[in-house]
């Protein structure tokens, strides 16, 4: 069976433009970790995105991006875990380029049985406007050592050496509030989940 | 080639996320975490939970929530503007209207079908105000009822009333 032609990737325009001098020596090796990484990758996309079709450009993003930097991947037992990252982060990158308004609970599960894919509960689907509301709430609640890291880190974009200079703490200081400040609003999403708000 | 990193159990794992989240952790700093997460189904789950996290608190807030308003139909407003009417009386009289017509004549709707809600709240009522799309506002103070018109300038008697919780 020929792997190029069972990958949805390959007929697309932008796969030539990436690839003009592109040889069976330097295609074959990252097709076949493609195919053998394809499930397990679209799987991840899709515990953030809910149609198919957009796992489908998400994967094809990925896959791209596998052919274009799988040479700075120095460690061959890394490879997993760089392919995990590049799908996470091309999944959440397509979730903040979309309209993020939250959607009601009533059009996600609509949404989601029109699409046919219920069993899956991704972070799209998660994200109603009570559950962001219920979120941001939780982050009030927090004590206000945590909240403000976790405040300088989304809402200004610092990293933690800024935050730490900022707040003259240290680095460490910083990173333990915002664990802390994170695990707890993890506790409550998932009590959120769990009463299925 | 640095030699294989241990395998990672979930209770070891999952401290970890949410700096993974917050973007601080990659798979160059921790090779063994993400080769974890890569196969680990449970972690993976927890991590989108962290993401979905950092997804709702980067969301711009909506403005601050409105104070919840009662509405009823506007005849529900005839006590709160009966009691007004030595007030209403002498404030539209100057405007041209009939000292000699009830004063609720003067803000009634034209046609009561097509009469919008007037919203009271507490000691505050929203009445129309003869033009259409104006409105009135009544505010009650103890024993004084008070005809604000909310298109007036600031320093009009609207100050007095709670703005906050006006609405019309
Ligand atoms: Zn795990």
């Amino acid at each position: 069976m020929s792997a190029i032609l069972d990958l949805p990737w390959i007929p697309s325009p932008r796969m030539t433009e990436a690839l003009p001098v592109a040889t069976p020596a330097l295609q074959d090796p990252v097709t076949s970790l493609l195919e053998r990484e394809a499930e397990p990758l679209r799987r991840v996309i899709g515990r953030y995105v809910r149609h198919e079709h957009a796992v489908d450009e998400i994967f094809q993003e990925v896959s791209l991006k596998v052919l274009r930097r799988i040479d700075t991947v120095r460690d061959p037992l890394a490879v997993r875990g760089w392919l995990f990252q590049l799908a996470r982060n091309a999944a959440l990158d397509w979730l903040r380029s979309q309209d993020r308004r939250p959607a009601s609970p009533s059009e996600t599960l609509d949404t989601h049985r029109a699409a046919g894919d219920l069993g899956r509960n991704p972070v799209e689907h998660l994200m109603t406007t009570e559950r962001v509301e219920a979120i941001r709430r939780a982050l009030d609640d927090l004590p206000a050592s945590q909240r403000e890291v976790i405040r300088l880190r989304i809402d200004e974009g610092l990293d933690h050496e800024a935050i730490a200079l900022r707040l003259g703490i240290s680095r460490q200081a910083v990173e333990v509030r915002l664990c802390r400040g994170r695990a707890a609003l993890k506790d409550r999403l998932d009590a959120i989940l769990s009463g299925d708000l | 080639m640095t030699p294989a990193a241990a395998p990672l159990t979930c209770a070891e794992a999952e401290p970890l996320l949410p700096l993974v989240a917050d973007g601080a952790l990659s798979p160059a700093d921790d090779p063994a975490l993400f080769d974890h997460l890569a196969t680990c189904p449970g972690c993976q789950e927890s991590l989108a939970h962290h993401d979905l996290i950092s997804l709702a608190l980067a969301q711009p807030r909506p403005a601050a929530p409105q104070p919840r308003v009662i509405r009823h139909r506007w005849w529900l407003a005839l006590p709160v503007a009966a009691a007004a009417g030595l007030v209403l009386n002498l404030l539209l009289a100057p405007s041209g209207t009939a000292p000699s017509q009830p004063p609720m004549a003067a803000i009634s709707p034209p046609a009561p079908a097509q009469a919008d809600p007037i919203i009271i709240e507490r000691d505050v009522a929203a009445v129309p105000g003869g033009m259409p799309g104006k409105r009135l506002i009544l505010v009650r103070r103890g024993d004084q009822v008070v005809l604000v018109d909310p298109a007036a300038p600031v320093d009009s008697p609207r100050q007095d009333a709670t703005p906050a919780s006006l609405r019309y």
